[in-house]
């Protein structure tokens, strides 16, 4: 499920429930860059922050950034560049914040599809929106979409960012073992899954702008 | 499914997301709200499709124009539900507000371009030089603008990444706008440099925008 425009003070925002995962994300941009010296004066600057709130897993996560959100955070950063047209604001940034309020295994591509539907939501162009799903090994077959425990016992997991109309992907990752075979099967399968989630974003943006489930 | 003509183009008020197509380049003219790659146009908001009739021109559109074979002569766009905040170009013309001035400068908060009302307010610089098109060098800023003053500019300058928007003054419908007076009440136009409290008649000092139907304060 995803909900577009769902905060006041945020230019655009979205928030997904995506298995046990709750993610909510706020857009603001394009604005001016402070520091200053960050801004570059061909292009604006997108800038991402993915956090987790303590109450988020099981154990208490302290709030301070740790290595995993800092990667995330260039990742997601990192999916979402070839989206979305910097080149139109020079001098500016685009700031995207994503809060993790529960966590269950694939919350970076979670957050990733939010934070597509936030963007769209803020009204800044983009080339095409980014739908992201994770595909995994688990006891020897290629699956869709591991939640945490799957996750934990299972031999891999690949977070796939797609951009499904120019099809291009936009976010690798694999953390695990597999052969290329199932390498083979294990991105279909994913890009897959992204295309099914590309039709639940449409779905959110079609309800906040046009009111209705059109699609 | 969208719907779609054989072609799998879309049809007018078709409600669209990024990244959706609409039709081919040699087909249509890419109109606002849209981009085109590898002759394929493609929707970059979230929004309804327009299909215009294109004027004929002889000259270059930055739209775009094929050469030879089939000609487009209708224009393709995509108005978005939600107009994004525009972003001042050199010549713009923009609103602001005085945050502080100096012996050298003015510094303003442009918050809108054009009619565009902006999201996030932007920084801008008036220049002593730019206040106005003669004598430039013996303005006095103090004289021309005081904090909290609404000004109409034209940008000249987007700067380079350290420096704020480059603003200028320097014609006679740009300047300052609205004004309060030092007892905080509004103030009118009396001349092309002085402004008049509403209250007390009292006059101020201000390099004063002509706006077009402005009657000005009669003087008592």
């Amino acid at each position: 499920m995803i909900k577009a425009g769902v905060l006041k003070n945020a230019n655009g925002s979205a928030y997904i429930e995506f298995g046990d995962n709750k993610i909510m994300c706020g857009v603001y941009g394009p604005r001016d860059v402070h520091p200053k010296h960050m801004a570059n004066s061909s292009t604006g600057i997108l800038r991402c922050r993915y956090h987790m709130v303590p109450y988020s897993v099981s154990e208490r996560k302290n709030p301070a950034p740790s290595r995993r959100e800092i990667e995330i955070s260039k990742v997601i950063k990192e999916a979402l560049e070839p989206a979305v047209m910097l080149e139109r604001f020079p001098r500016t940034a685009v700031d995207v914040f994503i809060e993790v309020l529960q966590a269950d295994g694939g919350s970076r591509c979670a957050a990733l599809d939010a934070a597509s539907v936030a963007l769209a939501d803020a009204g800044i162009p983009m080339r095409d929106m980014v739908s992201a799903c994770a595909a995994g090994k688990v006891a020897d077959t290629v699956v869709l979409d591991v939640n945490n425990e799957e996750d934990q016992a299972g031999q891999a997991d690949m977070p796939i960012g797609y951009m499904p109309n120019l099809e291009k992907v936009t976010l690798l990752q694999l953390d695990g073992i597999m052969s290329p075979k199932e390498y083979k099967e294990c991105i279909e399968t994913g890009i897959k899954g992204c295309k099914i989630v590309y039709e639940i974003q449409k779905k959110a943006l079609n309800e906040r702008y046009f009111g209705d489930d059109h699609k | 499914m969208q719907s779609t003509t054989e072609r799998g183009e879309v049809p007018e008020g078709e409600r669209v997301i990024p990244g959706d197509y609409l039709g081919d380049g040699s087909r249509f003219f890419q109109g606002r709200g849209t981009y085109e790659m590898g002759g394929r146009i493609y929707s970059e908001l979230v929004g309804e499709v327009r299909i215009e009739e294109h004027e004929k021109t002889t000259s270059r559109s930055d739209s775009g124009k094929t050469e030879s074979g089939s000609k487009p002569s209708r224009v393709i766009s995509v108005v978005g539900k939600y107009s994004l905040s525009a972003v001042p170009s050199v010549g713009s013309i923009v609103m602001t507000r005085v945050l502080n001035i100096s012996e050298r400068q003015a510094k303003v908060m442009i918050i809108s371009v054009g009619t565009t009302l902006l999201q996030e307010p932007l920084s801008g610089v008036i220049r002593r030089e730019d206040v106005r098109s003669v004598e430039k060098d013996t303005v006095d800023v103090f004289s021309s603008f005081r904090p909290g003053d609404i000004i109409r500019a034209r940008v000249v300058s987007l700067g380079e990444s350290h420096s704020h928007y480059g603003l200028a003054t320097d014609r006679n419908e740009l300047g300052v706008i609205m004004a309060t007076s030092e007892g905080g009440h509004p103030m009118g136009p009396v001349s092309w440099t002085e402004m008049q409290c509403s209250k007390t008649g009292i006059r101020e000092a201000r390099k004063v925008a002509k706006v077009k139907n402005a009657v000005p304060l009669k003087s008592n």
